[in-house]
Order: structure tokens, then sequence, then C-alpha cells
């Protein structure tokens, strides 16, 4: 009898010490429904494959001030982006009132608010000049994850589950509303149900900041057919702006006072 | 029950209960750090100890440190500053320290920098130039930066290695 009460209570034991370890197991799964990875695949191989388009982008950011009160910040951005090395995009906002410009030499950003400019020496396509402001200089470009040729691998890169939630309409448009989950971020993406899959709208939230702020974005105008002007893409400095540099990506000081 | 048994399941349990605390992380109990301070001595400019009594050393470090380090980042300026333009740029003098506009990714910052019109004068007095070796390395470094990121081909690559290898 005794002896029996003895396993019982070792195996109680090990249970609990092995509880830590089989919870871990299970966080690493990742499980992504296949109808939702199909629509994300065949929306990344259909933006990826059009030569050049342009759309027209309304966001929101949420921020959130020392009181907790959450405010939104509105921009609105063109894209024009032509492949394989040209992108530009008007950025008008709270805030903030940019010109972005890439001709496949370098990258060129333009606050027109404070009237400076600065320009950056970058790779010849627009996968590496993204991936080399980024990386370099913490540039990161409109809706960047969109632009490149291959969306799908830079999507679902740390996603850990994803599910198909159903159709919907965003701004009259019937979309495949899909909803993914990852570590920090969940993301919602409506994926129009049609024979040209573009995304129509994209919500981001924060999952572990207090309040979750979000990020909401309307993709609209998509126009993939009428020609671009090659004027768009180039940048010639107003007389009156500055020249100014970009700050390296990882020298960081904070302020410490 | 017999006390064999109860005493074996007091040490299972004990031991069980370290166990578990090590993978749980358990706060363990600690011993109170004891520390006797005796007021009379703690007077300013003597302190009683090395860390800081009375804040003495706090103090003098913070009379002696600039108000703003170099290289401390700002989104806004403080009201009270003046504007001075010296070789096309511009700069913001708030309580004698140079601001000057960078971006940080797509935002604009104001980044505290030297004097620009004492760092020029510096290195017009001193034709030495001690940093000159290591300015070299720099560009051999941005060098092979900028030829990793596929920005310049092997070629310019070399002529340019060459040309900063000759300035030595």
């Amino acid at each position: 009898m005794f002896r029996m009460k003895k396993w019982f209570f070792c195996s109680l034991c090990l249970l609990l010490m092995s509880v830590p370890t089989l919870s871990g197991a299970q966080e690493n799964k990742t499980s992504i429904d296949p109808q939702a990875d199909n629509i994300l695949r065949q929306m990344s191989a259909y933006l990826g494959g059009l030569q050049q388009f342009t759309l027209h982008i309304e966001n929101s950011v949420d921020t959130l001030r020392p009181c907790n009160q959450k405010l939104q910040l509105l921009r609105a951005v063109d894209m024009f982006v032509k492949r394989p090395d040209r992108l530009r995009a008007n950025i008008d906002g709270d805030r903030v009132s940019q010109e972005l410009y890439y001709d496949g030499k370098s990258i060129t950003l333009y606050s027109k608010d404070v009237n400076v400019y600065a320009s950056l020496d970058a790779p010849p396509t627009i996968d590496r000049a993204m991936d080399y402001a980024i990386e370099s200089y913490g540039l990161v470009a409109p809706m960047v994850d969109l632009i490149y040729g291959d969306s799908y691998e830079i999507l679902i890169e740390n996603v850990q589950s994803g599910s198909y939630v159903g159709l919907s309409k965003v701004f009259g448009v019937e979309c495949h509303h899909l909803a993914f989950q990852e570590a920090e971020t969940n993301w919602q993406i409506w994926i129009e149900n049609s024979k040209t899959p573009l995304p129509r709208k994209i919500v981001l939230t924060d999952k572990w900041v207090a309040g979750a702020p979000q990020l909401t974005a309307f993709l609209n105008n998509w126009d993939a057919s009428t020609p671009i002007k090659k004027s768009i893409f180039s940048f010639k400095a107003p007389d009156t702006a500055e020249k100014i540099e970009f700050l390296p990506a990882e020298k960081i000081v904070t302020y410490d006072e | 029950m017999n006390r064999a048994v109860f005493g074996f399941r007091l040490i299972v349990a004990f031991f069980t209960f370290i166990i578990i605390g090590l993978f749980l992380d358990f706060p363990l109990p600690e011993m109170p750090i004891m520390v006797e301070v005796r007021e009379a001595q703690a007077r300013i400019g003597r302190p009683l100890t090395p860390v800081s009594v009375g804040g003495v050393r706090r103090r003098t470090r913070r009379r002696t440190r600039r108000r703003w380090i170099i290289g401390t980042r700002m989104y806004t300026l403080p009201a009270a500053y003046t504007t001075v333009w010296y070789t096309g740029t511009t700069y913001y003098v708030i309580e004698g320290e140079y601001f000057r506009k960078y971006y940080e990714g797509d935002k604009v910052v104001y980044v505290v920098v030297d004097d620009p019109k004492k760092t020029a004068t510096d290195k017009g007095d001193d034709p030495t130039q001690p940093e000159s070796t290591e300015t070299a390395e720099q560009k051999l470094l941005e060098l092979k930066n900028i030829y990793d990121k596929g920005l310049i081909d092997k070629e310019e690559y070399e002529t340019k290695k060459k040309e900063i290898l000759d300035s030595m």
C-alpha cells in the first residue's frame, strides 16, 4: 500500500517538473490554415508579378499619450512602383509631409515641412535597396512588406498561427479576411476575392503594449496599367532645401538626464 | 503512521520542492545585508563610503558634466534657441551646445554635436593630425562595407583601396 502511494507521489513530482517543458514545446508549433496560406501565396505571386503599379493608402496609427489617452494619427500615401528599380512615395499626414524617391542608384527622402533632404547610395534593385535602407539606416518605406518581389516570405516569416475568417466587404469590394498571430503582434489582411487578388486592408495590433495600439491601412485605387511618367522617380532638390545626413541605424545614444 | 515512512516522505517532499524550485526559479530567501551608517560623519566633501553618501559624488559629477553629451538625440528642440549657419549647415545653439538636424529613419532629429567653429580651428592648429591612421582604417572599413553591399564593383574597390593605402 505504502509502496503504491510512494510511486504515485514520485510520478506526480515528475509530472510537475515536466509541465514547463511540455507547454514550451506547444508554443513553438505553427499552425496555419491551408486556405489562408494559399490565399496569401496567391496575393504575393500576383503582386510580385506586376511590372508596375500605383496605389493610394489611407492609414491610421494609434499613439498613446502618457496619460493613456489614445490618439489616432492619420497618414495618406501615394505609391508608385516600377520593377525592378523605381519607387516613389508621397507621404502626407499628421506631423509628416515627405517624399521618398528611389531611382535605381540612390534613395532620397525629402521632408517638405522641415525643408530638408538626404540621399543614400543604394543597391540596384528595389528588394536590395529596401533591405539596405532598413538594415543600415532604419529607413522603412510605407507598406514595404508588399513591395518586395516575394512578399509571402516576409509576411509569413514570424507567423505562429493563421486562420481564414470569412468573406467581407472593404469599400464594396468582396475580400477574404485572414488573421495571423505572431509573438509580438497580430495582423489581419483583407485580400480581394477575384482574379486580381490585391490586398485591400491591413490591420496590425501590438499585442503586449498597454492599450494595444493598432495600425489600420486601406489600400485603394490600385492601378497596374496606366504608364507612370519617368520624371516621377527623379528628385530635384528645391533651392531653399538643406541637405542633411542619415544617422546609421546601429549608433543609438539614448537621452540620459 | 510509521515514523520512518513519514520522515522519508518529508525528505522526498523537501528535495522535490528544491528541484521544482530550481526549474521554476522560486525566489529563495536572502540574508538581509546590514549596513551601518553613522550619520554624524556623512559630511559634504567627506563621504563615509566610496559610494554616494549625502549625494556628494553625484553632485560633483553633475557639476563637471556637460548639459547634453555629444550624440544625444532630441525630437523637438527646447523653446529658446538661436540659429547659426556654418558652411552651409544650420546649427541650433542652446545653452552653448550645438544641435544639428539628421534623419533617424524617416524622422528628423536634432543631434548634439561639437562646436563646428571650434573643431575647424582645432584641426587647423594641429598639422600633425594624430588621427590619420585611424581615419585610413575607417576609410578602408567603410570601403569594404560599400563593396560588400554591392554598391561598387571589384575593380573600383581595388583602385580606391590602393589610393587609401598610398595616402598613408
